[in-house]
């Protein structure tokens, strides 16, 4: 993440010097970003926005020991993984296989999800709702619909199509609005 | 859109069930496929910003078509800030925190993201997270063993530790999961997380939150276990006490008596085996026994066993998957074998398949779980010797090893066995080749050094009579509180890029550019050791490794730094 490093460091000596308020940047700056990283690997936004949280006031109080110079973002992803992993560790337990299944895949691709994280900036995803509003209307229904649950027949049904397009339909689209984010001044 | 990438994407939104042979496969696939992985990752990335994004502001469709602005999250901003109006304000620490010393390699990606966005073209000292290069010479006296690990947490900030880990005096703070601590005293504590406990001495324990069941015997007669209201002394065999996030304790005597002191008062009072005592603010009264509240040996042994198997049939399905990458050479899973097997089975599908180990002398032992083999060598002549064609641009080499000991200067990981060194009929002395223009390529040293370096050799050329090798080291982190610990080991020889990277449990620890040159060959190598020269042979050289190998993957292609991390989670112990 390409953040102002001045302004970050700042908020960090003002939210370490007794003057919490400061940790609003750093909040705003990053909000979208671990919210979008947990968001990739759970299921319910209540969820999303409670492990959000959890890492927000797990970094308040770690903030000491984050070294200056290091990648901000990627220290915040650091301790948002180690929630995703609780909160998965502890619904495992009562579960049925298909929410195991969803575990180990969770486990297999979070390297890569970290990764691919830190190569979008957050004025990339600044750009993400105006990216999403030129999308072409059919890509942009079924994108501001989503395909959780049985949205994705929902969506089949009412567009008079088959699920399989809807995807095939959504995985353009997500391919454009990479793109899309990608130019500045989009 | 590839099936199973639409399959998989669908289960992932909770859109479809798969069967378990379908999910095998596709978790398979995920493992193996790198491209797969890819498009799968970016696909759930941006599902999860879209989501994000849009629930940030429930009205977006409307505001943003109208104005194309951006809100961020402005409720996720104000529940933070009330609720950490209730959090003491943090203070800076000090960058080294001492228990990053003691601790195992961290797994956490933080380490790897930071690491290798730090490496520079050599491995100079600031390219190291500070956690990794702290750890021999800041190392406080071990008080207790970490003898069991079982699905576990850390909490944030604090670093993972493996099994078998000697643990100093200071905190341990557990998300999740319990754990086995063994103290000197010959007290025995199972800690189930979440909890906050600081081990003080071999003799004395302060349990800040959580719960801990302490198994006592003859030896650990006057442990103490501290809470922030009480002195718990030993005198019987167990006992239990827990500690609640709102501070309401408990003690338990499991077995034998107990003696309870308050914190603050002079004297103590007793309970009798099965009975326990409740501190709130009215002081110890009497409450309900439960010992089924805290962990118990049996529960954590059966606990560990499900989680042991379940690691090893994830490891298996990903080695699984590795055997059909045509670039893997070798890959020595040590699995299904017979403890009378004097060959070693190269499990690969493609080239290289049917290209088995020889096993001179070392001997079948357990590998990283139950029922996983490995081979174990204890320095003096056993080896494994392998024969693969050719020689190769590239080469990642990658094995799980347990160092159990350095005691000599270089100890062979793998290694080429020059038989150019060995002339029929001559007096063994080096004859490597003057030329290296001359077929068959580069030998090759993957080694371990006695100060725990270890590192990846490959021959420049002769001085007549002694061969000079361009070795390439990664900073000394194997080091005796590493010993006996399952380590994941690999070295990334990447002739494109021009560079050779070394990896500790899936962590880049060290870049080099290594000077371009021929080829390297794998046409005769020794896993564990290397035959000595006459002269080394008087010097009293050994090249003997002590520790065992439960894994090897030659491969000719380089592996990615995701790539090799992945290998290293889904088969750390």
């Amino acid at each position: 993440m390409d953040h102002d490093a001045d302004a970050l460091h700042a908020a960090i000596d003002e939210v370490l010097a007794g003057h919490r308020d400061a940790f609003r940047h750093i909040v705003r700056e990053h909000g979208l970003g671990v919210r979008g990283f947990i968001a990739s690997q759970l299921y319910h936004l209540d969820d999303v926005d409670d492990l959000a949280q959890d890492v927000f006031l797990a970094a308040f109080e770690s903030l000491g020991t984050f070294r200056r110079g290091d990648d901000f973002g990627a220290w915040l992803r650091g301790i948002a993984r180690n929630k995703v992993k609780m909160y998965f560790r502890g619904r495992m337990r009562r579960e049925n296989a298909m929410e195991r299944f969803r575990s180990e895949v969770g486990d297999v691709v979070v390297a890569d999800l970290e990764q691919a994280s830190e190569l979008v900036e957050e004025q990339q995803l600044a750009r993400l709702l105006s990216c999403i509003s030129k999308l072409p209307d059919k890509m942009r229904r079924i994108v501001q619909g989503g395909l959780e649950g049985q949205k994705a027949q929902a969506l089949a049904e009412a567009m008079e199509s088959s699920v399989a397009v809807i995807y095939v339909t959504n995985h353009r689209a997500h391919k454009l609005l990479r793109e899309c984010m990608a130019r500045k001044g989009a | 859109m590839d099936q199973d990438l639409q399959d998989l994407v669908a289960a992932w939104l909770r859109n479809s069930d798969l069967s378990a042979a379908r999910r095998d496969e596709l978790l398979a696939r995920l493992r193996s496929d790198n491209g797969f992985r890819r498009e799968f990752v970016e696909e759930i990335q941006m599902h999860g910003y879209v989501r994000a994004a849009q629930s940030a502001e429930p009205r977006w469709p409307l505001l943003e078509e109208a104005m194309g602005g951006h809100e961020d999250a402005p409720g996720l901003e104000d529940s933070i800030m009330a609720r950490l109006a209730q959090m003491p304000t943090p203070t800076r620490r000090r960058t080294w925190n001492p228990w990053w010393a003691v601790a195992g390699f961290a797994a956490v990606a933080l380490a790897v993201f930071v690491g290798l966005r730090q490496m520079n073209d050599s491995a100079k000292p600031g390219f190291l997270p500070a956690r990794l290069t702290n750890g021999a010479a800041l190392r406080s006296p071990a008080v207790a063993v970490l003898s069991h690990v079982v699905e576990v947490a850390w909490a944030d900030g604090e670093q993972e530790r493996q099994e078998g880990a000697e643990l100093p005096a200071g905190w341990l703070r557990l998300a999740l999961g319990t754990v086995q601590i063994d103290l000197f005293s010959g007290a025995r504590l199972f800690v189930e997380g979440p909890a906050q406990i600081e081990l003080r001495s071999s003799g004395e324990a302060f349990l800040l939150t959580g719960k801990v069941a302490c198994e006592l015997g003859e030896q650990a007669r006057g442990f103490r276990l501290l809470t922030p209201g009480l002195t718990v002394v030993n005198q019987g065999n167990s006992f239990g006490v827990k500690v609640s996030e709102t501070g309401e304790q408990e003690v338990h005597a499991l077995e034998g008596k107990v003696a309870i002191g308050r914190t603050g008062e002079i004297g103590t009072s007793q309970i009798a085996a099965k009975q326990a005592r409740r501190l709130d603010d009215t002081g110890l009264t009497e409450t309900i026994f439960r010992p089924e509240d805290f962990p118990a040996m049996e529960r954590v042994r059966e606990r560990e066993q499900a989680e042991a198997a379940r690691l090893l049939v994830a490891w298996r399905a990903a080695a699984d998957a590795l055997d059909g990458d045509a670039s893997v050479r070798v890959h020595f899973n040590f699995e299904e074998q017979s403890p009378m097997d004097a060959s070693l089975t190269n499990r690969v599908r493609g080239p290289g398949a049917g290209s088995d180990g020889q096993i001179i002398g070392a001997r079948w032992s357990q590998g990283r779980w139950p029922g996983k083999g490995a081979l174990e060598f204890r320095g003096r002549g056993q080896r494994v010797l392998l024969r693969l064609p050719g020689a190769h641009e590239s080469l990642t080499l990658l094995a799980w090893v347990r160092v159990d000991a350095l005691p000599q200067a270089v100890s062979a990981l793998l290694m080429t066995e020059e038989p150019q060194r060995w002339e029929a009929g001559e007096e063994k002395k080096p004859q490597v080749p003057a030329s290296l223009d001359e077929p068959g390529g580069r030998p090759l040293r993957w080694e371990l050094k006695s100060n725990g370096q270890f590192g990846f050799s490959l021959l420049r050329g002769t001085v007549p009579g002694k061969p000079q090798w361009d070795a390439h080291l990664a900073p000394a982190l194997l080091t005796p509180e590493r010993h006996g610990q399952w380590l994941c080991l690999a070295t990334v020889h990447d002739s494109a890029r021009g560079e050779l990277l070394h990896f500790i449990n899936g962590v880049a620890v060290a870049r080099h550019k290594p000077p371009p040159g021929p080829p390297i060959t794998l046409t005769h190598l020794s896993l564990g050791n290397l035959s000595v020269t006459d002269a080394e042979a008087r010097q009293g050289v050994n090249f003997g490794f002590f520790g065992a190998v439960d894994e090897l993957v030659v491969a000719t292609r380089p592996f990615g730094a995701a790539e090799l991390r992945l290998y290293y989670e889904v088969g750390r112990p």
